[in-house]
């Protein structure tokens, strides 16, 4: 990868390209429910993009999928609903819900004795055993089980939806703070090879588990945004494998492994989806699978690499 | 009591032989191509239209589509070949890529299979064996079991019988070993590949007809839940190892059968925590060998 060659590194990670980012992510999610008036919409995009974010760390950096990464948002969900009906507050209840997302991923962390794609599938298996645990109806005083959990004592939109944008700004910082740190450079090398990275002296299991647990924690303050700001879900509302292939595909179309692709293919890919997924969702899928296979087959370094070679500049 | 047990011990090795059986090609594919079929449970739904299609507008026994499914399969598995895997083949990383296009593939199939023939639920008859049930140690089995146990064992020792005993079996178990080790003597991967492949999705295509007898209905979406279950069968046995498999399918049966009789409300909780204690543990399989360092 170039990082590591050639051009020097350059270390401002605060450079025009990230400025011009988060001046754009501020005025969209401020200005853009003032003209579309679907705050909903809005919402959800934010919560997809720190989700696409979050994944970036370690698919985009490291090339293990977590195809079960859902567990995470949900458990971010119940953490907070769980926070709430013990009457810890709003702030604890997300702080807790972080620590819980945290907690599985270390539960999960194991897994990286996996290569490649049985990673991908035991995540999977994983998030399955989560399911349904947290649906099962012997957990009806934790979880609610099947019938799901209400918190309409913090229901509070407005707030929410200006805390999410916060959030979502702080995580871009992080996130470009993360690709020009040693940390970032670290998981790059790991992702080229692991052993090569490992004679660099990297610390390869403890450099990777710190990337899943920072990627877990941004999941989990995903969830449990998305848990207040509804507050009110079942299992499956929040722990869907949709939410997986719907992260998994906005990231490859923008492009794994860059700051802005993420993002970008959310608010493409996501906006495309709120105009016809929604009132055609069968015909959808079957457009979104077509999509995906035509992107691994034609474009599979995403459309930031894409726009970098047609216009011959660097973006992140 | 006892008998109990006993009959409950028979038959989770009856349905773990159709299990083994039914994630044969996944596993197949895996071992020998490092490629990720996520169509697997797709392969089996579409099968399990097929033979339901045939018996309900042509009246044509399930046996007749046993037959039929098989050659119809191998070159619908030759076609996916030709169409995708010398591509992903060349792809800086194959295995991985082929997990996001077959899933991509896999969403395409099930919301075809959806627009055509819609959500109900459809079912295969199971009345076309002469007889109904089998008594064992007091309780009563169907005979659709039995039957399903005969196939798949019939294909499991056929499958064994060409890997260890044709001259292409072994340039395909070969390869399986140390790829680059068999083509420098002088074995052709392509054509070992393109048999392999096809077989596996044939395989996979008659484990589809026996399907509803297990899965109990026919309906799109199924697809996504049979491959995890696939997974989950592979992943106990060894993945990529054909006969790692079969122990897998043996385990999951018995065990399923075991929980399904005495817990039954944590039938699905138990097979996944199965699964990830076992990924914990002995994360290349209870068949599998050292674990790689980093």
């Amino acid at each position: 990868m170039d990082c590591l060659g050639g051009e020097p590194v350059n270390y401002s990670f605060l450079d025009k390209w990230l400025l011009i980012f988060i001046v754009v992510t501020i005025s969209l999610f401020i200005v853009g429910p003032l003209i579309y008036t679907n705050q909903l919409f809005f919402f959800t995009l934010m919560i997809y993009t720190i989700l696409a974010l979050a994944f970036n760390v370690i698919y985009g950096y490291t090339g293990y999928l977590p195809f079960g990464y859902t567990a995470f948002f949900g458990m971010g969900a119940y953490g907070f609903a769980i926070g709430i009906h013990l009457g810890i507050g709003i702030f604890p209840s997300i702080l807790l819900a972080v620590a819980i997302t945290m907690l599985l991923a270390l539960l999960f962390s194991p897994m990286f004795r996996l290569r490649g794609a049985y990673f991908a599938i035991a995540n999977l298996a994983g998030f399955e055993a989560v399911y349904y645990i947290i649906e099962n109806n012997y957990m009806r005083p934790i979880t609610g089980g099947p019938y799901g959990v209400s918190i309409p004592q913090v229901f509070n939109p407005t707030l929410t939806y200006y805390i999410a944008l916060a959030m979502l700004v702080l995580i871009i910082l992080i996130n470009g703070y993360l690709e020009k740190s040693d940390l970032g450079l670290a998981l790059r090398a790991i992702g080229n090879n692991p052993v090569t990275a490992y004679l660099a002296g990297i610390n390869v299991p403890l450099t990777r588990n710190i990337a899943w647990l920072i990627s877990a924690a941004f999941a989990g303050v995903a969830g449990a945004l998305y848990g207040w700001y509804i507050a009110f879900f079942y299992p499956e509302s929040v722990l869907s494998l949709t939410t997986s292939l719907f992260i998994i595909a906005f990231t490859i179309f923008g492009g794994a492994g860059t700051l802005m692709g993420p993002v970008i293919g959310t608010w493409l890919l996501y906006s495309i989806y709120d105009t016809i997924g929604i009132s055609y969702p069968t015909y959808f899928t079957l457009i979104y699978g077509l999509l995906i296979v035509i992107f691994i087959l034609v474009l599979p370094n995403g459309l930031v690499k894409l726009i970098e070679k047609y216009l011959k500049i660097k973006i992140r | 009591m006892e008998s109990l047990l006993l009959y409950v011990l028979v038959y989770g090795i009856l349905i773990g032989t159709y299990y083994a059986f039914m994630a044969l090609g996944l596993n197949l594919i895996f071992g020998v191509m490092r490629i990720i079929n996520l169509t697997h449970g797709d392969m089996i739904m579409l099968a399990a239209y097929f033979a339901e299609i045939l018996f309900a507008q042509f009246h044509l026994s399930p046996i007749f589509s046993l037959i039929l499914v098989f050659p119809l399969f191998f070159v619908l598995g030759l076609a996916i070949y030709y169409l995708f895997v010398p591509r992903l083949m060349q792809s800086k990383d194959p295995e991985m890529n082929s997990f996001i296009l077959f899933f991509g593939l896999s969403m395409v199939i099930e919301s075809a299979v959806f627009i055509v023939f819609g959500a109900s639920y459809r079912s295969l008859n199971v009345n076309f064996l002469p007889v109904t049930y089998f008594t064992i140690f007091g309780y009563s089995v169907p005979a659709v079991i039995v039957f399903m146990f005969s196939v798949s064992l019939l294909l499991l020792l056929l499958t064994y019988y060409y890997l260890f005993h044709t001259r292409l079996g072994k340039a395909t178990r070969a390869l399986m070993d140390n790829r680059e080790l068999a083509m420098s003597f002088g074995i052709n991967p392509s054509k070992a590949l393109v048999m392999v492949f096809s077989y596996a999705v044939a395989v996979t295509g008659v484990a589809g007809v026996l399907s509803p007898y297990v899965f109990g209905a026919i309906y799109p979406s199924e697809g996504s839940l049979i491959t995890v279950l696939a997974f989950v069968i592979i992943i106990i046995g060894a993945l990529g190892n054909p006969l790692g498999s079969i122990f897998g399918g043996l385990i999951y049966g018995v065990a399923i059968s075991l929980v399904e009789i005495y817990i039954p409300e944590l039938s699905y909780v138990i097979s996944f925590l199965l699964v990830i204690v076992i990924i914990i543990f002995r994360p290349n399989g209870l068949l599998g060998g050292r674990t790689r360092e980093l």
